[in-house]
Order: structure tokens, then C-alpha cells, then sequence
């Protein structure tokens, strides 16, 4: 009996020890690929907000030039002598009013799309959700055409409803799942109760899936934000929206790479500070599961 | 307060796949408390939510009063649900859930803030839960969450109260006071109820009226009393009473009754007569219930059937057996001082009164 449990010891041992150290260089294994990830995705963003802090020279200088004193007067030159800084305000107003109207109409429709015996409503659904795959060229120019008979081409109306096109299907397609994760019978309880089927969406659905809201609102503004193409065609000087307006620093006698990258700089932090700022929303909005009762 | 009635109601689920009521004709009186009793999946939730209007008819009408609520929505038909499922509100505390239907924008007028309040607190006295008004749902045990719910409906006074299973998840004690309130507070306010339950004793000790249902169907409506003494099929009359009542098979004879093992029991004129005409091919359903059998010395003369104790079942007072006969396992409910042992050999007694007569087509009551 001893005999076996003297030998049979150090081979537990030996095995966990292999097992300890396979798993220790698993674990180093996954940090070197965080790693490798994080600097992929972070380089050519450090790259953009490096050169918008280098004067002309130091971005054309042959050699990458490392070691610089950094200078503002890139961003000087775009937001204030060009006077761009007003196409964030376009940007802000473009992404909030196109998001507040696909929230106000694409929530009850999602909800209408959970709970509502609609007929051939799967095909409507995927029909919607069609919309939003396809590619924004597709639209580009018939949206075009259509503004441009309706005299809205280069109003805030004509970039807001062409986001929309992208925006309204998403939050409608993201929504529903969140309201077929609610159970049919909270929606009975509160029509018992005395609620109209609105009054029931209202407050006892609704509070249910704000985070919810929050969650598929942030995305959408950022899809918004960041849209080029109908930003682009869609509006005047005075309407564009800021990603839409680089292009403008490509010059004949040579793009202003400085004035691009602090422009791109400016245009994207606003982006990662909500993110920043409502990562956890983000997180819990996106689990579905997580409001069931 | 109203009367609420059925008319040829039916419903299905999965485009006809599932045929959840078939044909259902129900007259619940005005101020009556109504069981309805049956089975998992008979169809007892599928009637409340009809009522309720939770869910739409397929065919049929169904009255409340006089006036036809077929196709109200469920806010325009004045009735309070206690939901099998709970369905609480999972981002708001008791008090919240408690007072949601008392803040229903329809009632804006009829109810102040500290009604609200005090209503609440009196209904969370009375369900034992008045500690708990703080708490979400998800901080609640399975009963906790269901006193909640039957709260919920009990927080107003509507035309009608639809219960659930509304105390089926509460411990046995809990249970059995809950049984009690509720028929209190209806007999007090005289609303019109409508219970669901499985458990028969349940309903006999609550209902006013009762009605037996299975797969979908109606199998008999009537008094607790009427059911449990006249049952009018063999469904009900296994399914209510427990024991449930022994069921075999008896053939015609002459002016007798020929019971398994050759016994013949003798009957009068009239009851012959009545059972031939029902009989088929002379063969007969007979049930007897526990209680009405009678356990006797082996060798007794009044004896019909002799077997052997197979298990005996000390239930406090009274206790069941099982006796093994050549047959069938027939159960006996007796007084626990004069229950015999187990493996004692006994002879089985009863009176023709206490037999239920049902015709073995189709299994109904033969009167």
C-alpha cells in the first residue's frame, strides 16, 4: 500500500506540473495576441494622430521623423481659419436628428414586428433587414434624384432621411430581439391591468429594454457620424458633415496631410469618448438575455 | 361583479395543430366563486386567458352580464389577473407591482397617491408579504413572487377576479390560510371568481360551482357537492376524490349484479331495469369510492370479494389500503384504529347504493 503511494506520488506531481506550466504559457500565449491585436488596431489611429501634430516638413521628410516637438497649428488652420469646426456641429446634428427619428418610429415598429400577428411578417422582416445590407451606392443615386426633385438636396433633411435608410432597419431588426426576449405575458398582465396596448408599451414594455435603446441609439450614431458617401452628395458647404469634408484637403497641388489627420483626429473623438464613456451600457444592451425578469 | 358565460368557445394553437378548447359551454353565475378543475394541459389556463382576453377566440362568443366581450381588449373588460407565470414587472419593486394597476391612466381620477399607498400596504398585510415592498421580483422566492401576483389582482375591485393556479407554488401551511383569505375577501366583496386548480380538494373546499375539464372539453359542471356524489363520467369520477374511486367491470344477470370473482350481488326491480336498457351486451362500469367499501372478516358471509392487504397508508386518522383481490388492486379508506395489517387476509363488503353505474361505451353516468 505505502509502497504504491510513494510511487504513485511524484508522477501526480510530474502531471501537475505539466499541466500548470501548459496553462501558464496559454495564458502568456493570449496576452502576445491581445498584444499583437491592440497594436494592428491601434497603429494606423496613432499614425493619423501623430501627423496631425507635425508640420509639413516633418510628414514629407523622407525618414519617419520620431522625435518632434509638437505642433497645433494644423488644427488651427482647419477648425479655425478654415472654419470647420462647424461641420462637427453638422455632423452632431445630422447623426442625433437621423437616430432620435429611426428610435421614435423603428421601436414601436419592432415591437409591432414581436408582438403583432402581422401577415407574411418574416418576409417583411427580412425584407427590411435587406435594406440594410445593401451597399449605400445602391441608394446613392436614386436618393440623389429624389431629393433633388423634392428641392432638398443640400438641406440637414436630405442626409438625415438617407441615414435613415440604414439606421431604421437596424434599430427595428436589433429592437425586436430585444422585445421577443420579454415574455408575451408581461404585455397581458398590464393590458388586465387596466393598460391600452399602447399604454403597455409604453410603461410596461419600454422600461424593460432601455438599455436596450441606449445601446442600439449609440451604434447608430456612430454609424451616422462616420457615414461618407450621402454626407457627401447629399448636401452643401454649409450642411456637410465633417468625415464628408476631408476629401476637400486634397488639394491639385497636393493633399494637406497635416490639416487631414487633425481633422480626422477631431472627427473621432467624439466617437471614442462615447464609447468610452458608455461601455458598459454597451456591453449589458447588447446581451440579450440580461433584462429578462 | 358579473355574470360571465361561453358560448360554444374555441380555440386552437399552431394553425389547428394543437386543439387547446373544443366547443366549451360555461354559465358562471354573478358573485359565484367558480372552479375550474382538470388536469395539466386540460385547458384551464387557455379559459382564463379567453376571459381575460389576453388571447383571441377562434370560434365562439362570450358574455359578460349581457353585453358580448368577444372582441374587447382586455383593459375594456374590467377583469384582474393572477397569471400561472407570475408576469411581474422584473424592473419594479413589489409596491410598484402592486400599485401599476391602481396607476393605470383609466383610473387616473378614482385614485390618489396615498390610496394607492394604503391599498397596497393593506393587500401586502394580507398576502404576508408587507416586508417584502422593496424588493424586486428577482429577489423573490418562487411563492413570494406568486403572493405577489395574486396581489396584483386582488389590489382592485373588478367586475370579475381570473386566478391561475394562483397558490399552487406556496408551501402546504401557507396554501392552506391563503384558501381561506381568498374565500374570505370574495365572500366580502362578493366578486365573481373564476379559480383554477389540479387539485381537487382545492376545489371542492372552495368552489360555489365547479366545473370539470379534460383535454379541452367540458366534462361536467355542478356543485362540489353534485361532482363529488354524482359524478357524470368516469373522468370525473377518478379525477375527483382521493383516493380515486375504484373502477371495474360487472356484468348483468338476471335480476343480479355478476362482480369479478363470480360474486353476485342482488338488485332491485327498478335498477335492473334501468341498467338493461343502458347495458351493452349486459357488461357494465361500476365505481365504487374508498370510503363506501367496507373491510370484513374473510370467512363473513356478507363478504363479496376476499384478498389479501397489499399496502397500508397511514394518512393520521384515516389510512388507505390496498388490497390485492384476483382481479383488481381495489383501495379502501378506513379508520386508522380499525386498519389491518399488512399481508392480513380480508374480506371486501359494500351496498349496491353506494355504487356509481356508468355505461362502458361511453363511459357516462347511468342514472
Amino acid at each position: 500500500m505505502s509502497l504504491s503511494a510513494q510511487t504513485f506520488r511524484p508522477v501526480v506531481s510530474a502531471q501537475k506540473t505539466a499541466f500548470l506550466s501548459s496553462r501558464r504559457l496559454f495564458t502568456w500565449l493570449s496576452y502576445l495576441l491581445t498584444a499583437l491585436l491592440v497594436v494592428l488596431f491601434l497603429f494606423p489611429w496613432l499614425w493619423v494622430f501623430s501627423l496631425g501634430f507635425k508640420t509639413r516638413a516633418e510628414i514629407m521628410s523622407p525618414n519617419i521623423v520620431w522625435i518632434w516637438t509638437p505642433t497645433l497649428e494644423n488644427y488651427i488652420e482647419v477648425l479655425i481659419n478654415k472654419g470647420y469646426w462647424r461641420l462637427i456641429v453638422n455632423s452632431l446634428v445630422i447623426a442625433v436628428a437621423a437616430v432620435a427619428l429611426c428610435i421614435v418610429i423603428g421601436v414601436p415598429t419592432a415591437y409591432a414586428f414581436s408582438r403583432f400577428p402581422i401577415p407574411g411578417k418574416e418576409s417583411w422582416f427580412y425584407m427590411i433587414l435587406t435594406f440594410r445590407m445593401a451597399p449605400a451606392v445602391v441608394l446613392a443615386l436614386p436618393l440623389y434624384v429624389l431629393f433633388a426633385r423634392a428641392k432638398l438636396l443640400g438641406t440637414f433633411v436630405a442626409p438625415i432621411l438617407a441615414h435613415c435608410t440604414f439606421t431604421l432597419p437596424f434599430v427595428i431588426w436589433l429592437m425586436r430581439s430585444f422585445f421577443d426576449d420579454i415574455p408575451k405575458e408581461i404585455d397581458a398582465a398590464a393590458m388586465t391591468d387596466g393598460y391600452s396596448r399602447w399604454e403597455t408599451f409604453l410603461y410596461a414594455i419600454l422600461p424593460l429594454v432601455k438599455s436596450g435603446i441606449v445601446a442600439v441609439a449609440l451604434f447608430s450614431i456612430i454609424f451616422s457620424w462616420n457615414e461618407f458617401l450621402y454626407g457627401l452628395i447629399l448636401t452643401s458647404d454649409a450642411t456637410r458633415p465633417v468625415a464628408s469634408q476631408i476629401p476637400s484637403l486634397i488639394r491639385p497641388h497636393g493633399t494637406l496631410w497635416g490639416e487631414v489627420c487633425a481633422l480626422a483626429t477631431t472627427a473621432s473623438l467624439p466617437v471614442a469618448f462615447l464609447i468610452f464613456a458608455l461601455q458598459r451600457q454597451l456591453v449589458r444592451g447588447l446581451s440579450f438575455g440580461a433584462i429578462k425578469g | 361583479m358579473a355574470k360571465i358565460t361561453l358560448m360554444n368557445v374555441s380555440k386552437q394553437y399552431k394553425g389547428g395543430a394543437i386543439q387547446a378548447l373544443k366547443d366549451i359551454n360555461l354559465e358562471i353565475e354573478d358573485g359565484k366563486f367558480f372552479c375550474l378543475l382538470g388536469p395539466a394541459g386540460a385547458g384551464k389556463t387557455t379559459t382564463i386567458k379567453l376571459i381575460a382576453g389576453v388571447e383571441p377566440v377562434d370560434q365562439g362568443k362570450i358574455f359578460m352580464d349581457d353585453q358580448e366581450v368577444t372582441h374587447l381588449l382586455p383593459n375594456q373588460r374590467d377583469v384582474a389577473v393572477a397569471f400561472e407565470t407570475y408576469a411581474l414587472y422584473p424592473q419594479r419593486t413589489v409596491r410598484e407591482n402592486l400599485a401599476f394597476p391602481l396607476r393605470a391612466p383609466i383610473r387616473r381620477k378614482e385614485w390618489s397617491e396615498e390610496q394607492i399607498q394604503a391599498r397596497v400596504e393593506e393587500i401586502a398585510k394580507l398576502l404576508g408579504i408587507e416586508d417584502l415592498l422593496d424588493r424586486l421580483p428577482r429577489q423573490l422566492s418562487g411563492g413570494q413572487r406568486q403572493r405577489v401576483a395574486l396581489g396584483r389582482a386582488l389590489v382592485r375591485k373588478p367586475k370579475a377576479y381570473l386566478l391561475d393556479e394562483p397558490i399552487a407554488h406556496l408551501d402546504a401551511k401557507l396554501r392552506h390560510r391563503m384558501r381561506g383569505e381568498l374565500r374570505r375577501i370574495q365572500l366580502e366583496l362578493g366578486i365573481t371568481t373564476v379559480y383554477t386548480t389540479p387539485d381537487q380538494l382545492e376545489a371542492l373546499s372552495l368552489a360555489d360551482q365547479m366545473a370539470v375539464i379534460n383535454e379541452g372539453k367540458i366534462e361536467q359542471v355542478g356543485s362540489p357537492a353534485e361532482i363529488y356524489q354524482r359524478p357524470a363520467n368516469v373522468f370525473v369520477a377518478r379525477f375527483v376524490g382521493d383516493p380515486p374511486m375504484n373502477i371495474f367491470h360487472a356484468e348483468l344477470e338476471d335480476a343480479t349484479l355478476c362482480l369479478f370473482g363470480g360474486k353476485k350481488l342482488g338488485i332491485s326491480e327498478p335498477l335492473f331495469s334501468k341498467l338493461a336498457s343502458a347495458a351493452v351486451e349486459k357488461s357494465l362500469i361500476i365505481g365504487i369510492r374508498p370510503r363506501d367499501i367496507r373491510v370484513l372478516s374473510p370467512s363473513s358471509a356478507e363478504a363479496l370479494w376476499r384478498g389479501q392487504v397489499k399496502y397500508v397508508q397511514v394518512l393520521g386518522e384515516t389510512s388507505i389500503l390496498t388490497v390485492s383481490t384476483d382481479s383488481y388492486e381495489v383501495r379502501i379508506k378506513v379508520n386508522s384504529q380499525e386498519a389491518p395489517k399488512r399481508g392480513e387476509a380480508v374480506g371486501l363488503g359494500f351496498d349496491v347504493r353506494d355504487c356509481h353505474f356508468f355505461d362502458p361505451r361511453s363511459e357516462r353516468r347511468i342514472d
